[in-house]
């Protein structure tokens, strides 16, 4: 094959190329645990071992968004000012109150499941993830929104948030039903993007969320 | 049950939003719903500070928004469960919510996350460089067929340099810098120059075997 000579630029394009759908094919059996991505970063472990990863991860197209997400975590944890407590005072008199509260909410609401306080998974993905029907990812401003999914068979309620585009959660409600309808009164605003996501609960305490879906509200 | 308001009507943009229907305990339910939307605006806000963060971080290297929404979905769950009473914690501890404890629990979301997709099969994670490239009608299929054949040799190059120099010489490949490679593996500025010069030295003599010119300013 004839050509005038790669440069620097070039060649990294290629590599990208040449490695963006991993190695081998056929699973991921021969892929680098999270676990061991994370100790990689935080330089935990035999160099040779933590190299070997590192050779691994650089030249997996699987691999690599996980390691750039673990290390955007970590780097984002050096980076910070400093180790304070970011809730103010008045918060944490809310969150207090709000423990006390709760607490007194839960026994008459769902006194039955005092006792078992073991973590439930909440399982995503397209296996078991609530599916999500309506309202699509771009809708005119002006109607008041419904949102409506998939019942899922045992569930007892459902949790739905709005968020804004800086993951900022705008509306929640829980509800039995399989739709929520926002207050018509209320637009959310013409050329932004949401997401908006669906959480069940079983009676038996386990969860089951829906992907996020992005919701743009269109400019008239 | 209509269920109750997790977190009440907050503005957004300068506007407020809030689910229609009918509450089921009243007053408590007002008061409730003020106490949790305080708690909500403080956490959404201190959450909101960390993406951010994540984010600059992140850019250069292609992060993936959904990956990262994903995490954050998982942390918000994980500190509601916590200081809602379900998770048996105190108020004192309550208190303890810190940008530290959002880092920690990000830490653990984002394995956890990680474990499951690879468990499931999923494959969300779908990086920039990971799409699969549109085959133009316009392009030429020779070029195509072309290209591919030499992103294949230059994989082959690259497995040939010596390993302690192969990963600097992929990361480099994949646009990270100097500097980042020798604050991954802590070594020096010095160790790390070499050992790149010595595995792009090794690359251009494999490339070179192979035909392939490289007009390298590294």
């Amino acid at each position: 094959m004839e050509n005038d000579g790669l440069t620097d630029a070039r060649l990294r394009e290629l590599y990208l190329r040449a490695f963006a759908k991993g190695r081998g094919g056929g699973g991921r059996t021969k892929c680098v645990a999270p676990e061991a991505i994370l100790a990689m970063l935080r330089r935990e472990g035999p160099e040779p071992e933590r190299l070997e990863a590192l050779d691994h991860v650089m030249a997996c197209g699987q691999c690599r968004p996980e390691y750039e997400l673990l290390r955007s975590i970590e780097q984002a944890e050096a980076d910070r000012p400093e180790v304070v407590s970011l809730l103010s005072r008045r918060g944490r008199q809310a969150i207090a109150t709000f423990a006390l509260a709760a607490s007194v909410l839960l026994v008459v609401v769902v006194g039955q499941k005092l006792g078992s306080h073991q973590e439930p998974d909440v399982a995503r993905g397209p296996a078991d993830a609530v599916a999500l029907l309506a309202p699509e990812t771009e809708v005119d401003s002006g109607p008041p929104l419904t949102f409506a999914w998939q019942p899922v068979p045992g569930a007892r309620e459902y949790a739905v948030e709005v968020l804004d585009e800086q993951g900022r959660v705008v509306a929640s409600m829980v509800t039995e039903r399989t739709s929520a309808t926002l207050d018509g009164a209320i637009r959310l605003v013409p050329g932004s993007t949401y997401r908006w996501w669906v959480r069940a609960s079983t009676a038996a305490g386990d969860q089951r969320a829906s992907p996020l879906r992005p919701l743009r509200i269109r400019s008239k | 049950m209509a269920g109750f308001l997790l977190t009440s009507p907050r503005p957004a943009a300068g506007r407020a939003i809030a689910f229609a229907g009918s509450g089921a305990y009243g007053g408590l339910r007002v008061r409730m719903s003020s106490v949790l939307d305080t708690f909500s605006s403080e956490l959404d806000g201190l959450l909101a500070r960390f993406a951010a963060l994540v984010r600059r971080v992140g850019r250069q290297h292609r992060l993936s928004d959904a990956d990262l929404d994903d995490v954050l979905q998982e942390v918000r769950i994980r500190l509601w469960r916590a200081h809602s009473g379900g998770g048996g914690r105190t108020g004192e501890q309550i208190e303890q919510v810190s940008a530290s404890y959002v880092y920690r629990t990000a830490v653990s979301a984002a394995i956890d996350l990680l474990r499951r997709r690879r468990a499931r099969g999923a494959e969300r994670t779908v990086a920039l460089d990971e799409v699969e490239e549109p085959v133009s009608e316009t392009e030429d299929p020779t070029r195509s067929v072309e290209e591919a054949q030499l992103a294949a040799q230059l994989a082959r190059a690259i497995e040939t340099i010596t390993p302690s120099r192969r990963p600097v010489v992929r990361m480099y490949l994949a646009g990270h810098s100097r500097e980042e490679v020798a604050e991954l593996m802590g070594w020096s500025e010095a160790k790390t120059r070499n050992l790149l010069y010595r595995g792009l030295a090794d690359l251009r003599e494999r490339l070179t075997e192979m035909g392939i010119p490289w007009k390298t300013t590294g």
